[in-house]
C-alpha cells in the first residue's frame, strides 16, 4: 500500500516520435519531456550526481543551493560545477529571472518541494519534473535511464544500470534467502532528528535487514519520512539503530554517542548491545555510488559472517571510480565524515 | 437564584482546577507502548521500592520516568504558561484580541531561539536568546505604538509589523543556516513535544514557574489595570510598574515555552476566551482557571497525538487545526466577548 502510494511512475511514460515522452513524476504530475535536453537545470542533487556520473555534467546550466554550496563531496566530483549559478534557496524560493536567463530545456526538482514544479511551469512554461528515487533502487535506476535518454548517453546509463544491478545481485546472493527472524531489525534516525525516519529504505531490505518503520505511511506526498514517538521506538526494540552519517561531524544534530548515552532509550536492545552506527542515508536523496557502498556496508553490519572478507574501502573506491571516474574518492569521503568504522578491516 | 449560579460557577471552577491532576494520571497511561493501568501501578511502586517489584521491565520504567513524565509535565507547563500569558495580556491591554503573537513576543522569541540554535549550537540554552529578542520585540511594539492601550488599532498594526519583521529575520536565519541545521530548525518550528526530556524541564520550568507565579500574584491587580489608568492610580496602583511586571512575566514565560517546544499556536488566545465565556471577566478567577484549562487542553491534545497512532503530528499544527474551529463554534454560540 505504502509503496503503491509513494511509487515512482516514471516507467509509465509514453513515447511520441520526435516529441520526447511523458513521464509521471513523484507528485503524480504528467510532464512532457523533450526528446533531448542540451540545457538542464537540476534543483535535485540526486539528478545532478547522475548527470555527472553519466558524463553529461556539461549540460548543467544551474544548481540547487545544497549541491551548489553545502555538498562537501560534489566539488571533488565535478570541480567545474562550483561556478554554476545557484537558482534555489533553502526556503524553497526560486530565482525565476535567473531561470529565464539560463533558458533550460527541462528542470528537475525534488518532490519534497510540493509547490515549486507547478509554480515554475505555470509562470515560465518550461517542463519541470519532480523526481527522486524515494528510497527505491528501481526509482534510482529509472532516473539514470531517463537522464541517459535525455542527454544521449544511453550507453553509459545502461552500463551504470548493469553495474548497479550486478552489485545488488551480488549482495543478495551473498546473503542468501533469509526468513524474517534472520533479518536484524533496524531503526533509521534521519533528517537531523532522532524521531524522523524513512518508511521505506531499500538498502536495509537488500542488505538482509528489516526496517521497523516499513509499514508506516509517509507524512505527506513527496516524502518518504514520518515522525514517530520515542515510545514507539522502545516498543519496536530494534536490534540496530542507524544514524544518518552523510553530514560532516560538526553538522550532526544526532550522533551515535548521543543516542548511545540517551537514558530514555536504555532498554532498547540496540543501545544495550551498543549497536548504534552511522549509515550514509539520504544526502538530499541519494548519491548512486554512495548508496551502493552503503548497501554493502549494511550487509556487513547485519551479517558479518557473510561479509567478513569484504574490504569496504577497496570496494568503495572501485564503486566511486566506476561512477565518477576518479580514484580514492571513498577514502577521502570516509575521512571527512570520520566514519572510521566503515573502513576498518 | 444568583447564589445558585455562583455555587455552580464555583463548582465548575473547582472541576477545572482539579482536571489537570486527573488528566495527568490519565496521560500516564496513554502512549503507543502499551502499559496497562495495573502495569503502570506496579512500575510506580517499583520506582519507590525497586526490590519489591524486580519483575517490572526496565522499558516500563524508562517510558514512565524518562519519556511520559517529562513530556506530560512539559505539556502542562507550556499549556498553563501560554494561557496565563494570553489572559494577562488581554486584561492589561483591555482587549480580547491581544496575545503574545500580536505583541510580537512569540516571533521575537522564535527568532532568538532559532538564532541561538543555528549559530550557537545546542549547548547554549535557546531560552536566553529567546527571552532577549522577545523583550526587544515587545519593547518595539510598545515604543512605536505609544499609548497603545487606548488606541488598539495602532497597537495591532504595530504588532503585525514587528511580527512580520521578526518573521523576516527568522527567514534570514534559515537562509544562512546549513541545510542540516535547517532540517532540525524546521522540525522545531512546527512545535513539538516529541523529544521532551528532563533537561528541557530543568531549564524551562523554573522560568515558566516564576512568570506564572508573578502573574498569579498580580491577578487582582489585573482587574484594576483593566480600568483606565486614572482609575487605577486613584486606587493606589503604580500603573507603570505593574504593567512592566506583567509584560516582563508574560515575555519570560512565552520565551521559555517557545524556546523549548517551538511555536504552539492559538492556545494563549483561545483559552482565556473560553474561560471568560464560562466565568466572566474577573481575573482573580480567569488567571488560575486559564492555567488549569490551558494545561488540560495541552495534555488532551498531546494524549490524542500519542495515543491515536504510532506516528506523531507536531502539536503546534494540531492545536491550530483543532483550536480554531472549536473557538469559532464557541464564539458563534455565545456571541459575546467579556473583559
Amino acid at each position: 500500500m505504502l509503496i503503491a502510494l509513494s511509487a515512482f511512475f516514471l516507467s509509465a511514460g509514453t513515447l511520441f516520435p520526435g516529441q520526447g515522452r511523458t513521464v509521471k513524476d513523484n507528485l503524480h504530475r504528467t510532464v512532457a519531456v523533450p526528446p533531448r535536453a542540451e540545457r538542464i537545470l537540476s534543483l535535485q542533487p540526486e539528478i545532478t550526481r547522475i548527470l555527472v556520473a553519466l558524463g553529461a555534467a556539461d549540460r548543467l546550466v544551474g544548481l540547487d543551493y545544497f549541491i551548489g554550496r553545502n555538498d562537501h563531496l560534489f566539488k571533488f566530483l565535478f570541480p567545474d560545477g562550483t561556478g554554476l549559478p545557484v537558482v534555489s534557496m533553502p526556503d524553497e524560493s526560486i530565482n525565476k529571472e535567473l531561470i529565464v536567463r539560463l533558458d533550460p530545456d527541462i528542470i528537475f526538482t525534488s518532490p519534497t518541494e510540493l509547490q515549486v514544479p507547478d509554480s515554475i511551469e505555470r509562470s515560465l512554461g518550461i517542463p519541470v519534473a519532480a523526481l527522486a528515487s524515494m528510497g527505491r533502487f528501481d526509482g534510482l535506476l529509472e532516473e539514470i535511464e531517463l537522464i541517459g535518454v535525455l542527454t544521449g548517453r544511453e550507453e553509459r546509463a545502461n552500463e551504470l544500470g548493469r553495474y548497479f544491478r550486478k552489485k545488488i545481485r551480488f549482495i543478495t546472493e551473498s546473503i542468501g534467502p533469509l526468513g524474517p527472524e534472520a533479518r536484524p531489525s533496524a531503526y533509521l534516525a534521519f533528517w537531523s532528528s532522532l524521531v524522523r525516519t524513512p518508511v521505506f529504505y531499500e538498502p536495509v531490505q537488500v542488505a538482509g535487514g528489516r526496517n521497523v518503520a516499513d509499514h508506516l505511511l509517509p507524512s505527506y506526498l513527496g516524502t518518504i519520512g514520518t515522525i514517530i514517538t520515542l515510545e514507539q521506538l522502545i516498543e519496536w526494540n530494534p536490534d540496530i539503530i542507524l544514524i544518518q552519517g552523510s553530514f560532516l561531524p560538526r553538522e550532526r544534530e544526532v550522533t551515535v554517542e548521543g543516542v548511545r548515552g540517551d537514558k530514555r532509550l536504555g532498554s532498547v536492545k540496540a543501545i544495550r548491545q551498543r549497536r548504534v552506527h552511522y549509515t550514509l542515508g539520504f544526502w538530499y536523496w541519494w548519491d548512486p555510488a554512495g548508496v551502493l557502498v552503503e548497501t554493502l556496508y549494511l550487509g556487513r553490519l547485519f551479517h558479518p559472517e557473510k561479509f567478513g572478507w569484504l574490504d569496504l574501502e577497496k570496494e568503495g573506491n572501485a564503486i566511486y571510480e566506476m561512477f565518477y571516474k576518479k580514484e580514492g574518492i571513498f577514502t577521502g569521503l570516509m575521512k571527512s565524515l570520520v566514519l572510521h568504522e566503515w573502513t576498518e578491516k | 437564584m444568583s447564589g445558585q449560579k455562583n455555587s455552580r460557577a464555583r463548582g465548575l471552577a473547582i472541576f477545572f482546577l482539579v482536571l489537570p491532576l486527573i488528566l495527568f494520571l490519565v496521560s500516564l497511561t496513554v502512549g503507543s507502548y502499551g502499559i496497562s493501568p495495573h502495569g503502570l501501578f506496579k512500575t510506580i511502586l517499583s520506582v519507590v521500592s525497586p526490590a519489591s517489584h524486580p519483575d517490572v521491565p526496565s522499558a516500563h520504567r524508562d517510558i514512565l520516568l524518562r519519556i511520559r513524565l517529562p513530556r506530560i509535565l512539559l505539556a502542562m507547563a507550556v499549556g498553563a504558561a501560554l494561557s496565563v500569558s494570553g489572559a494577562s495580556l488581554q486584561a492589561l491591554f483591555k482587549n480580547p484580541l491581544v496575545n503574545e503573537y500580536i505583541l510580537g513576543i512569540s516571533s521575537g522569541a522564535a527568532f532568538g531561539a532559532a538564532l541561538s540554535l543555528v549559530f550557537l549550537g545546542r549547548a547554549f540554552p535557546p531560552q536566553i536568546a529567546g527571552f532577549v529578542f522577545a523583550v526587544v520585540a515587545v519593547g518595539a511594539v510598545l515604543l512605536i505604538s505609544g499609548k497603545a492601550e487606548s488606541h488598539f488599532i495602532t497597537l495591532l498594526l504595530t504588532g503585525i509589523i514587528v511580527t512580520a519583521f521578526f518573521s523576516a529575520l527568522l527567514s534570514l536565519v534559515e537562509f544562512f543556516a546549513s541545510p542540516y541545521v535547517l532540517q532540525a530548525l524546521f522540525f522545531w518550528l512546527m512545535g513539538s513535544l516529541s523529544l521532551a526530556s528532563w533537561k528541557d524541564l530543568y531549564i524551562s520550568l523554573p522560568l515558566i514557574a516564576i512568570g506564572v507565579v508573578v502573574l498569579f500574584l498580580l491577578r487582582w491587580r489585573l482587574n484594576v489595570l483593566s480600568m483606565s489608568d486614572e482609575e487605577a492610580r486613584s486606587l493606589g496602583v503604580n500603573v507603570l510598574r505593574e504593567k512592566i511586571l506583567v509584560i516582563a512575566a508574560t515575555t519570560l514565560i512565552t520565551a521559555a515555552a517557545t524556546a523549548i517546544v517551538g511555536i504552539i499556536g492559538w492556545l494563549g488566545f483561545i483559552v482565556p476566551h473560553l474561560v471568560r465565556m464560562m466565568f466572566g471577566a474577573d481575573n482573580r478567577r480567569v488567571v488560575p482557571v486559564s492555567a488549569a484549562v490551558g494545561a488540560s487542553l495541552m495534555m488532551i491534545a498531546d494524549d490524542i497525538i500519542r495515543g491515536v497512532s504510532s506516528f506523531e503530528i507536531p502539536i503546534g499544527i494540531f492545536t491550530s487545526l483543532v483550536g480554531i474551529p472549536v473557538f469559532l463554534v464557541l464564539l458563534k454560540k455565545s456571541r459575546k466577548v467579556w473583559l
